[in-house]
């Protein structure tokens, strides 16, 4: 176990079970614990005996116990042990329970990559019938949009000043048109332009400005044949047509790489949770993020720990500026990065990067820095990184003391998601070492 | 491009549409679509300037960038032992941060600077003393960025490396705290220019903080400071002029101490016992007690001005005389040894005569506090009994020998301490929990072995009668393990876990915390070596 403890504190998907955690990281709460090359596990003592394991090849936790958090408290707590004590956990094999669990891994693994290869055709019943529902789908999109069109004409004819008044069912009603014409992408960018109005006090231009880039989307769509094939697989993805794993295995560009795990958060409400990983390819020439979505409750599908390095292979989901991946096959361990951060650039250069991201696909919102030596400058309000020539940038609202601390006034590599207003900071590379900058630690 | 967000806010059927030009090198593309709607036209040209904008997104230019932290002069603590401290600050066992930190001092080590932030963020007084000596160059640095990390500029005023030029300009404009800290920076190097800036500023100061400063002079009091001081006794706050009465107390043949032991010397008379050969005959007449000698008490009928200049509060605490106040008040301002030289005895002789008189408790708190007040103790001892079986004594004095008590004990080296305590914990006089607590928390720290031996001897009877259905014990004790398991040496740790059964650890939330706080501190020792 190479993890840092600021690394598995990451994993914790809130505050309070991190600290949790933390108490259940003393080898008093434990029956047993022992770790070999592939795996660390425990019995934890609580309300009854849980048995907590983790394979360390790609973090995966399983507890016995109840929780709905995931990882839950003793997962945390088994990996602080294992990671935060100068003696570390036992060497052994792994018992029956754990042996058991990493077969079934194996077992559940094999059968996903053989489903892969055997079904690169999907054993579709009728393509007539598939072909049918096909067009049957785009014309409901086509005619949805249509509607759209003219909504959006009314509301520039009746004047945006008029949405200040209108409460949120005005946009949810036209969002939930849009879920009936099957356009889910076109109602879920309703839904943030609704949280626009009276939010601050330039919003008439966002709104604007927003309402724009949609129309631009629907101009797109009907000239689709129009565009190339790349910027297709954009538009119809942005519209809702969205792709299966499986079709994004088939499809998609994948690039077999050692990646290195530039920082996450987790974005959403209560009941469903995004969690944004971006990565970039030890050579700095390849980012991709890593969406992975959880309902309260249920594990995310996989654990990627931040600062650490993999040799994995990401397949893209099409399009004309490929930024969004999936986490295919990861082979090693993850090891914890010990240099500075690859494809670190100048203020100016990320900015220029963003230009030409923009110009291939220009509906991007928010895009991976990776900053060379950096100083973060503290100021009431709004702080701000500065480069090496004198640029700056605000960050997102609020303090980064923990950012502050580690540069000491010094100029650090950052890695972090812009927005195009702001730079939400997420890891920080100080001597060779990482250090998350997420949730849990603001 | 202001034209067209004009006629988008106030609606196109309102104000007509004059342009969609933004301005911007999208109007190129915006003339080339296809006569249509002036609404849809609207929204494209917006949309393809937003992109247009934020593809053109510069970075600001510079300001002023804060200086650089200097270079670490201590190496880091090791990864153990700085998970340890984290999960002391997120409030496990906060209390146990003060010797993990204490330790780590000693050791020569500073804390990571990625748990900074919340190292700054402690408020107990004592974390943040023990958090200054390892916070290193660069939790120095941190602080000056916010305003609840300032704290720690007071602080540092209080080690040596602190200058007088940074006193001073704290002394000037800081924070009431940091004030304080700045001039007792000042006192502990220059004791003259610390007086002479206090009187500076006197006449301005709140009263509150004129006690604050006040408190100051402790350090290095010397007879330089007693025109000041004896010229405080006249302030306009009575707080004020108590506390200048007790540091001239302290000054040994101050005016003040001539002057009130002129007065106590007019309220007691001792009388020695008599010689060895009458008494047998009067043991035989009398009992035993007459072996200490006399003593005659006569409290003061009234209190005159000087009296109360001199810091003799007249309005006595409720259920307390005028006349036996008066006197504990006078007697707690002359050093205890006088009585040893004017009336040729030993403390516990005084103090055994004392407390067959009516006015007996009252000389004994008056003694106790002057015992307190110059860390006399041979007379900690003798005064010690006389508190210790105080439960029939009224309330006032109840209360009193309550913190008295601890006090006494804090006097004594450990080694008297524990002798002293000694008895009551093997089982004879015995006290509520909540002076035993006090009493533990006197006691000097690392406790040794012989103590910690009969503090178990103590726990094992207890946990005997709790069984036994006899005692309440786990109510009755508490509160004491919480204070305990904070002093016991760790080696002990193993012994104390084992005289409980599994159910009685597992069932009892306070026996549970109690041995959680031993094994969190042995956790201490180990990865803290020193």
């Amino acid at each position: 176990m190479e993890l840092t403890t600021e690394q598995v504190l990451a994993l914790a998907p809130d505050a309070a079970s991190a600290s949790a955690g933390k108490k259940l990281a003393n080898p008093r709460s434990w029956k047993s614990l022992g770790q070999s090359t592939e795996a660390v596990w425990g019995e934890c003592q609580g309300s009854a005996l849980y048995q907590v394991r983790v394979d360390v090849r790609d973090m995966t936790t399983r507890c016995s116990c109840p929780s709905r958090k995931f990882p839950c408290k003793h997962s945390i707590g088994l990996l602080l042990l294992a990671t935060g004590t100068s003696e570390g956990l036992p060497q052994g094999a792994p018992p029956d329970w754990v042996e058991e669990w990493l077969g079934k891994r194996a077992v559940t693994a094999a059968k996903r990559e053989e489903r892969g290869t055997s079904r690169t055709k999907p054993t579709e019943a009728d393509p007539v019938a598939q072909a049918k529902r096909a067009d049957k789908r785009l014309s409901l999109v086509k005619a949805g949009l249509d509607t759209l069109d003219l909504w959006m004409n009314d509301l520039i004819r009746s004047g945006l000043a008029s949405v200040e008044t209108q409460s949120a069912t005005f946009w949810e009603r036209e969002a939930a048109r849009m879920v009936d014409a099957q356009a889910p992408g076109i109602a879920a960018r309703l839904r943030l332009i609704a949280g626009i109005p009276n939010a601050t006090p330039d919003w008439p231009e966002r709104l604007l400005a927003e309402l724009g880039r949609l129309a631009l989307l629907t101009h797109a769509f009907r000239r689709l044949d129009a565009l190339d094939p790349a910027m297709q697989e954009d538009v119809r993805q942005l519209i809702g047509w969205s792709l299966k794993e499986d079709e994004v295995v088939a499809r998609g560009e994948a690039v077999r790489a050692e990646w290195v795990v530039l920082g996450q958060w987790v974005e959403g409400e209560e009941r469903l949770r995004t969690q944004r990983t971006w990565l970039i390819s030890a050579d700095g020439v390849r980012t991709a993020l890593v969406l992975q979505f959880s309902a309260v409750g249920a594990p995310l599908p996989q654990m990627i720990v931040p600062g650490t390095c993999q040799q994995a292979e990401l397949v893209y989901w099409p399009g004309a500026y490929p930024q969004r991946a999936l986490l295919k096959e990861r082979t090693g361990n993850p090891a914890p990065l010990a240099a500075r951060l690859p494809g670190r650039v100048a203020l100016d250069d990320a900015l220029t990067g963003v230009a030409q991201a923009l110009g291939r696909q220009p509906w991007l919102d928010r895009f991976p820095f990776v900053l060379a030596d950096v100083i973060p400058v503290p100021h009431e309000g709004q702080w701000q990184i500065e480069d090496q020539t004198g640029a700056r940038l605000p960050l997102t609202r609020g303090d980064h003391w923990r950012l502050l601390a580690l540069s000491g006034g010094a100029p650090v590599d950052l890695a972090g998601e812009w927005n195009g207003t702001d730079l939400l900071p997420l890891g920080v590379v100080v001597d060779n070492a990482y250090h998350p900058l997420g949730d849990t630690y603001t | 491009m202001k034209a067209m967000l004009q006629t988008a806010l106030a609606g196109s059927a309102r104000q007509a549409m004059e342009t969609t030009e933004t301005g911007t090198p999208v109007d190129d593309l915006t003339a080339g679509l296809p006569e249509g709607e002036a609404e849809r036209k609207l929204l494209l040209a917006a949309g393809a300037a937003r992109v247009y904008l934020q593809a053109g997104k510069l970075a600001q230019s510079g300001g002023v960038r804060p200086d650089r932290a200097a270079e670490e002069r201590l190496p880091v603590c090791s990864r153990q032992s700085a998970q340890l401290i984290e999960t002391f600050l997120c409030g496990r066992h906060g209390y146990l941060l003060p010797e993990a930190l204490e330790r780590l001092a000693r050791s020569g080590y500073r804390l990571p600077h990625t748990l900074l932030p919340r190292a700054l963020s402690v408020v107990r007084p004592d974390v943040r003393s023990a958090i200054v000596a390892v916070l290193g160059e660069r939790g120095r640095w941190l602080s000056q960025f916010n305003p609840q990390w300032h704290w720690v500029q007071g602080a540092l005023m209080e080690t040596a490396d602190a200058s007088l030029e940074d006193a001073e300009r704290l002394w000037q404009d800081g924070t009431p705290g940091e004030r304080r800290a700045a001039i007792r920076r000042v006192r502990m190097a220059q004791p003259d220019m610390a007086r002479a800036w206090i009187a500076a500023v006197w006449r301005q100061e709140k009263a509150d903080f004129r006690v604050e400063l006040l408190n100051v002079f402790e350090h290095g009091l010397s007879h330089e400071d007693e025109p000041f001081l004896e010229a405080t006794l006249d302030d306009r706050s009575a707080n004020v002029r108590e506390r200048a009465a007790d540091l001239l107390a302290y000054l040994p043949d101050s005016a003040l101490v001539v002057r009130m032991r002129a007065r106590a010397d007019l309220l007691l008379d001792y009388s020695p016992p008599p010689p060895q050969r009458l008494k047998n005959l009067m043991r035989s007449v009398f009992g035993g007690a007459e072996q200490s000698g006399t003593l005659t008490v006569q409290p003061p009928d009234q209190l005159d001005k000087a009296a109360q200049r001199d810091g003799i509060v007249p309005k006595p605490p409720e259920g307390l005389g005028e006349r036996g106040w008066w006197l504990t008040q006078m007697l707690a301002r002359v050093p205890p040894a006088h009585w040893e030289r004017r009336f040729a005895a030993q403390p516990a002789q005084l103090v055994a005569a004392a407390a067959r008189d009516e006015w007996g408790m009252a000389v004994i708190e008056g003694w106790s506090r002057a015992a307190a007040l110059h860390r006399d103790g041979n007379w900690a001892l003798a005064l010690w009994e006389r508190w210790s079986d105080i439960d029939k004594k009224t309330p006032h004095y109840h209360q009193v020998a309550t913190s008295i008590l601890g006090s006494l004990v804090a006097l004594l080296p450990q080694t008297a301490a524990a002798d002293i305590i000694r008895r009551p914990l093997s089982g004879g006089q015995d006290f509520q929990p909540h002076i035993w607590k006090l009493i533990f928390m006197s006691i000097a720290r690392p406790w040794s072995a012989d103590l910690a031996q009969a503090y178990i001897e103590k726990l094992k009877d207890q946990i005997r009668k709790d069984r036994s259905g006899v005692h309440q014990a786990s109510i009755y004790w508490w509160c004491v393990p919480d204070v305990v398991a904070c002093v016991l040496p760790p080696q002990y740790l193993r012994e104390v876990q084992g005289l409980w059964t599994e159910e009685e650890l597992r069932t009892r939330d306070w026996l549970h915390h109690f041995v959680e706080t031993l094994h969190a501190r042995e956790q201490i020792w180990k990865e803290i070596p020193l």
